[in-house]
């Protein structure tokens, strides 16, 4: 139970990000000829609109997943702070007030290393669901 | 080939649509309901800030000693203080005025350079691939990872704290996703078939870029850049909460928010206004960047 609020407020916040994201995303998709293909062909309407537009649609959103999942590994001051828990966010906070070395070091290393494999995964994701991006 | 035949002439020729002008983009958009009333609210929110001295009823640091009940609480919202008073007794509707400047300094100025460069570095990488990728993605990898109130700390030491430092750290914080989304999206971009007859015409590398692919990323920009300024707000107060932003007796939205946080349930105007503020200034520029995408959008031509 006790994650169900801070979870509802991160989920929330980004919700408003992700859902703008995809709608213009998805406006610049449909607009495209083989969506207007696909639907000549006869496929219906939830079908072109999840096989064909979202594929193409995703890749913004991937990046963006990719962000968030290493700014959400290495902390989130505000949330924590307002709820009670003492996660990484409110120790490096902490340890930057208290100007201690060691533990700025140490988060910092965290956070680094779950940013460098959140936009890895990214990287890693983005060519599975557009095969145009070709890895080199 | 004849001699007096140019090779840019090629590209010329194909030509297919006319540029736009500014008073077309301009007339277009004046005929969307949502663009002219977005155009108000940012009109009215800029009008605030740049005539502030001649708007505001009161000086915003002043501290009235009307402005505070007998038990020296502040006042709700009123006929003479119309939004209220702070735990000083200064006056809600003048700090919000006078906010304006140093908010929209910060959600647009700020903004827009951490936008502006978070694209640049986006295309680049994105298009070129290869070393220039590398080295680009992984510097931004690198900032990303930096605490940005640790950046922000170490450059408030080096520099006197003023507007214009906060307005750069945050910037340099707030790039990075931009580029990152950006990046993801040329990747595929670039390898389309457009951009193919692009080269095979001869396009120079600043035509294919910024004529090409920059419309295409029009929409995540705009979605991004807009979005954005809503954060950079409160991110600016949460650096002068630490000391390091703008400093105490100019107001901003975030620090009034900031300020005022703990007196949530005895004075909820003091959080109430400057958050209806930033929501005001936010969504005036959700809707303005999203009338003027649909306008200048070239795929999107006389289908509306």
């Amino acid at each position: 139970m006790h994650m169900v609020l801070p979870s509802l407020t991160l989920g929330f916040l980004g919700a408003g990000w992700y859902s703008r994201m995809m709608r213009s995303s998805m406006i610049d998709v449909l607009r495209q000829d083989f969506i207007r293909t696909a639907r000549a062909k006869g496929l219906k309407r939830w079908q072109v609109l999840f096989g064909h537009a979202l594929p193409n649609a995703l890749l913004p959103i991937i990046a963006m997943i990719g962000i968030d999942i290493g700014l959400f590994m290495s902390g989130i001051v505000v949330v924590e702070s307002v709820f009670g828990w003492p996660g990484i966010g409110q120790l490096a906070w902490q340890a930057i007030q208290r100007v201690d070395i060691p533990i700025i070091m140490g988060v910092t290393l965290v956070s680094a290393f779950a940013i460098v494999v959140g936009n890895f995964l990214a990287d890693l994701i983005a060519p599975l669901i557009d095969p145009r991006i070709k890895l080199r | 080939m004849p001699a007096d035949v140019k090779p840019e002439a090629m590209p010329e020729s194909v030509k297919v649509a006319a540029p736009e002008t500014p008073k077309g983009v301009w007339r277009r958009l004046l005929q969307r309901k949502l663009a002219v009333f977005a155009l108000g609210l940012v009109g009215v929110i800029v009008g605030a800030a740049v005539f502030a001295p001649f708007v505001a009823p009161f000086d915003p640091a002043e501290q009235f000693f009307e402005g505070l009940t007998l038990e020296g609480a502040p006042l709700p919202p009123g006929e003479t203080f119309w939004l209220g008073t702070d735990l000083l007794g200064r006056d809600l509707l003048s700090r919000l005025i006078y906010g304006a400047q140093t908010s929209l300094i910060i959600g647009v100025v700020a903004n827009g350079i951490a936008v502006a460069v978070g694209a640049f570095v986006g295309i680049l990488a994105g298009f070129f691939r290869g070393w220039v990728e590398t080295v680009l993605m992984r510097f931004t990898d690198l900032m990303m990872a930096f605490p940005a109130l640790l950046l922000a700390i170490t450059l408030a030491a080096l520099f006197r704290p003023s507007l214009w430092i906060v307005a750069m750290v945050i910037a340099m914080v707030n790039w990075v996703q931009m580029a990152r989304v950006v990046y993801t999206e040329t990747r595929s971009l670039s390898e389309r078939e457009f951009i193919l007859a692009e080269r095979a015409m001869g396009a120079g590398l600043f035509r294919i870029l910024f004529r090409h692919i920059l419309p295409h990323l029009l929409s995540t920009i705009v979605v991004f850049g807009t979005l954005g300024i809503s954060t950079t707000v409160l991110l600016e107060a949460t650096l002068s909460y630490l000391g390091i932003g703008v400093q105490p007796p100019t107001p901003s939205w975030g620090n009034i928010i900031y300020e005022n946080q703990t007196y949530f349930t005895s004075a909820p105007w003091l959080v109430f206004f400057p958050g209806v503020a930033i929501i005001a200034l936010a969504l005036g520029f959700n809707l303005l960047g999203d009338a003027l995408r649909e306008v200048l959008d070239p795929t999107q031509k006389g289908r509306h």
